[in-house]
């Protein structure tokens, strides 16, 4: 069975460039515009994993993240957190919100496979 | 009888227990487009704990719509707190032609993340001057998150000749994968 990720960021190129490199991997991909949405799909649907930027209108990644996690359904599911904030204080909220992984934009496609294969468990 | 009115409703807004009270506060206080008012409802904005009375904050700075309001909200840009960070994008892009000016300078800033938020506001911007401010950047800027930005914006806003070689030219600056995505999907919308 293919890991089932959501993609939350309120840039479409972001959106778009995560999908190219994951689906050629054989990841399935979902998308999000904003936390609204991120939160409403994963009410849906059952992600395996979940990539979040931080920088979004209305409800910030943090924040999403933290939502994810007090539902009984996110709090497992591994999320990783891409965003172009690279200060130390950006990275411990994002660990605080409960993010496994936090990486700095741009992300190499080769780097982001990696990753995505290590924290979702696939060889 | 204003002064004191002012300064009862800024003092609601700081002390009152009851949520209710403070967001009837922060909405009132669009009435007094005044810059120690701006002053008061940004520090407020930063210290407030609850969301509904921030999110009035921040509909009563766009209704009072001053240079002061741009000046304030483009220094929460610099802030930890995302929410505030968002809230002033969201302010800056709403108030358009006031934000302008403040905006250009917030391109030459040393940090990447505060030309990103510039960009991003940019990019909302339905003025001429924001597609060539965009293009300067991607021919200028050095960072190549701020440059995959103004290039997205510049595909969506669909664009002449001299704007699609601008972005082309962008992939050439970068050796940069995300980069190039962004450019091919950048073209492709001008294309359209």
């Amino acid at each position: 069975m293919s890991v089932h990720i959501l993609v939350v960021d309120d840039s479409s190129t972001v959106r778009g460039y995560y999908t190219s490199i994951l689906s050629k991997a054989g990841f399935a991909v979902d998308h999000a515009a904003n936390g609204y949405e991120a939160l409403e799909k994963a009410v849906k649907f059952d992600y395996d994993f979940f990539i979040v930027d931080i920088n979004m209108p209305k409800m910030s990644g943090y924040e999403l993240v933290r939502q994810l996690r007090e539902d009984e359904r996110g709090v497992g599911v591994p999320v990783i957190i891409i965003s172009t904030e690279a200060k130390d204080s950006d990275r411990l909220e994002g660990y605080r919100a409960g993010a496994n992984l936090f990486l700095v934009k741009p992300v190499k496609p080769e780097r982001l496979l990696f990753l995505t294969k290590i924290i979702a468990g696939v060889r | 009888m204003k002064t004191s009115k002012v300064k009862k409703l800024m003092e609601i807004l700081s002390t009152h227990p009851e949520e209710r009270e403070r967001r009837y506060a922060a909405m009132e206080l669009s009435d007094f487009p005044r810059e120690d008012v701006v002053e008061h409802l940004v520090n407020r904005l930063v210290e407030e704990k609850s969301r509904a009375v921030q999110e009035a904050i921040v509909s009563t700075l766009i209704t009072i719509g001053t240079e002061a309001v741009v000046r304030r909200c483009a220094e929460l840009l610099r802030s930890e707190d995302a929410y505030l960070r968002n809230s002033a994008i969201e302010v800056l892009q709403l108030l358009q032609h006031t934000s302008l000016g403040v905006v250009k300078e917030l391109l030459q800033d040393p940090d990447p993340d505060v030309r990103l938020f510039a960009v991003n506001v940019l990019g909302e911007l339905k003025v001429k001057e924001a597609v060539e401010l965009l293009c300067r950047v991607v021919e200028e800027d050095e960072d190549v998150n701020v440059v995959a930005a103004a290039v997205e914006y510049l595909g969506e806003m669909g664009l002449r000749g001299d704007d699609r070689e601008t972005v082309r030219k962008a992939a050439e600056r970068f050796s940069d994968p995300f980069l190039e995505y962004a450019v091919e999907v950048a073209l492709r919308k001008m294309e359209v």
